[in-house]
């Protein structure tokens, strides 16, 4: 019902889906949330408006986390894991992304067995930065560093020892934060190169780069899983899943993180 | 009896069984004609359902009667006729059953394409009738035409799927937000080096601005030392100046000495991490020399030289 107002709405004011914006339609997908049908029809279009975006250079982290959400929401998991990978590549820490990207992994519909589930889902290295967001360690460093400057040349005006000690000191730990969250954060991107994700349900992990070789693993892989891509021959992809086991996969069932 | 046996024998033996009957090639029509042997073969045609949704498949039902050879019979293509376009069609012989004695049944699915189509045509089929006596300059009618009768369908609309009730959503929590746009959460790389560089330039900007108000160094120092020394001196000079109290108070604001390094040891101890040990030891002679006096409550008017010696001393060497 209140689908139907909210359709009823757009239409009497004259302008069509296409016209509004990828955050109005996400907002009337949600007005719509009681109707999964007709909000998922919102969200698809919403996630169309901020993948072109996306395509056109506007490449931030909210725009990733908002284009996840919009394909989580529209049904497609698999394009959601892969947008916010993406945002995840330019910043590798963001934690509305990694709180996104950890919901829609637990989505991925593992066989019950969870012999699968242990092999190739993806986990999160508990981090630093998983607490403190790193904008606000760079905020402390910068103030430190500053404070440590301060202190030094009132040091060296005044020629007290205890002012060059202060100095020291702040200026030491300004740059041991700063190595730890480059390192973090270095670490962190690391992790998320070379992605891919299943896009088709029952794709099977093969020994070799053919339909005639026998299965790695019993299982085929669900949609979502994330990928390694290690080579590419013959429309067929080696891959390594999150345990280190290897094999190959049908390329058109995987959708590459660029 | 015999002779009865003998005549019926005779008798059979004139009707050929149906698979030793040869079937001649001329007068064989060019179509319609599915190798179909008999007298007076009947076709007759069923369809199941007769009313069916657009885009349904329904079941028609090909009888063929009266056969000779209907093992030998071919279905008929429904494909490769113009009056079946209507239609899309399935004749894959698996659905057909194995032939009976003088019967064959073909089975075929049609899926009617318009909600027009109002009946399946007719087939027309040409069999062989070898009793049928012809003329000889007319072999083709040893291969008479019959037709199947046309069964009336009715196509109905197409079936609309099952109004469903409608199903919520579940959004997360954190879905319900969008992320801002515009606004700026990164922190930008050109901030941090403005930082970098910024703050030392400021740091720097204030040192020339305390510079400028303030004297140099070295300049502080003769300042600071030429003050020192005025005030010990004019101090010495008043009536009954306490020597001891004045040096001190001249240590106190020319080396930093602590208030409470009061003893000759103490000010050792203190000075004597920046001044040679021959001042050091000068100092604390005077100061040993002033608590000498005091105690033994002589004239301190000879220690106030003394104070302005030591004064001097450490100006030209400090």
């Amino acid at each position: 019902m209140i689908g139907l107002l909210v359709l009823t709405s757009t239409l009497l004011h004259g302008s069509t889906i296409e016209s509004r914006s990828p955050d109005e339609l996400y907002k009337m997908g949600l007005a719509a949330s009681q109707d999964a049908a007709l909000a998922r029809l919102f969200f698809a279009q919403a996630a169309i408006e901020y993948e072109a975006r996306w395509e056109r250079g506007e490449r931030t982290p909210g725009l990733a986390r908002n284009l996840a959400q919009a394909h989580l929401l529209a049904g497609d998991l698999a394009a959601a894991i892969r947008a916010y990978r993406r945002g995840l590549c330019f910043t590798p820490a963001d934690r509305d992304l990694r709180t996104g990207l950890k919901d829609a992994r637990s989505r991925v519909d593992y066989p019950a067995n969870r012999t699968l589930a242990t092999m190739a889902q993806s986990r999160f290295r508990p981090s630093l930065l998983d607490r403190v967001q790193p904008d606000i360690l760079r905020t402390v460093v910068a103030v430190l560093y500053a404070l440590g400057l301060v202190a030094g040349a009132r040091g060296w005006m005044t020629r007290r020892r205890s002012l060059w000690f202060l100095a020291f000191m702040l200026l030491s730990l300004a740059g041991l934060m700063l190595m730890l969250v480059t390192w973090e954060e270095q670490w962190l991107s690391e992790v998320a190169k070379l992605p891919g994700v299943v896009v088709r349900s029952e794709t099977p992990l093969q020994r070799g780069n053919g339909i005639d070789y026998p299965a790695r693993i019993p299982d085929a892989l669900p949609l979502g899983v994330e990928l390694h891509l290690l080579a590419e021959r013959g429309g067929w992809l080696q891959v390594q899943l999150a345990d280190g086991t290897i094999g190959w996969v049908d390329a058109r069932n995987v959708l590459r993180i660029e | 009896m015999s002779l009865l046996i003998l005549l019926v024998l005779f008798a059979r033996a004139d009707e050929e069984p149906p698979e030793k009957q040869r079937m001649p090639v001329i007068g064989r029509p060019a179509e319609h004609f599915y190798n179909a042997a008999g007298s007076g073969v009947t076709v007759m045609a069923e369809a199941s359902p007769t009313e069916v949704p657009l885009d349904d498949w329904l079941t028609f039902k090909l009888t063929i009667s009266k056969l000779l050879n209907p093992a030998d019979v071919e279905k008929p293509s429904l494909q490769a006729l113009p009056e079946f376009k209507g239609f899309q069609i399935n004749e894959s012989s698996d659905l057909d059953p194995p032939p009976s004695p003088g019967q064959r049944v073909f089975i075929y699915k049609l899926r009617p394409l318009s909600e027009s189509i109002e009946y399946i045509p007719q087939i027309a089929y040409h069999y062989y009738d070898h009793r049928k006596k012809v003329l000889e300059t007319r072999p083709q009618d040893k291969f008479p035409k019959t037709y199947s009768n046309a069964v009336t369908i009715q196509v109905l609309p197409r079936a609309l799927p099952p109004v469903l009730p409608p199903v919520p959503l579940v959004v997360p929590a954190y879905a319900r937000q969008l992320a801002n746009l515009n606004e700026a959460r990164a922190f930008r790389a050109w901030l941090g080096w403005l930082i970098f560089f910024g703050v030392p330039l400021l740091i720097f900007g204030w040192i020339a601005a305390w510079k400028s108000r303030y004297p140099d160094e070295a300049r502080l120092r003769q300042v600071k030392r030429h003050r020192a020394a005025r005030h010990v001196f004019a101090a010495l000079r008043r009536p009954a100046a306490d020597a001891h109290a004045v040096i001190l108070a001249y240590l106190e604001e020319r080396f930093d000495l602590p208030a409470g390094a009061r003893t000759p040891s103490e000010v050792t101890d203190y000075l004597g991490s920046s001044l040679a040990p021959a001042l050091v030891e000068q100092t604390a002679a005077f100061l040993r020399d002033c608590d000498a006096v005091r105690f033994a409550g002589t004239d301190p008017s000879p220690l106030a030289n003394e104070a302005e010696r030591l004064v001097v001393a450490l100006e030209d060497r400090a």
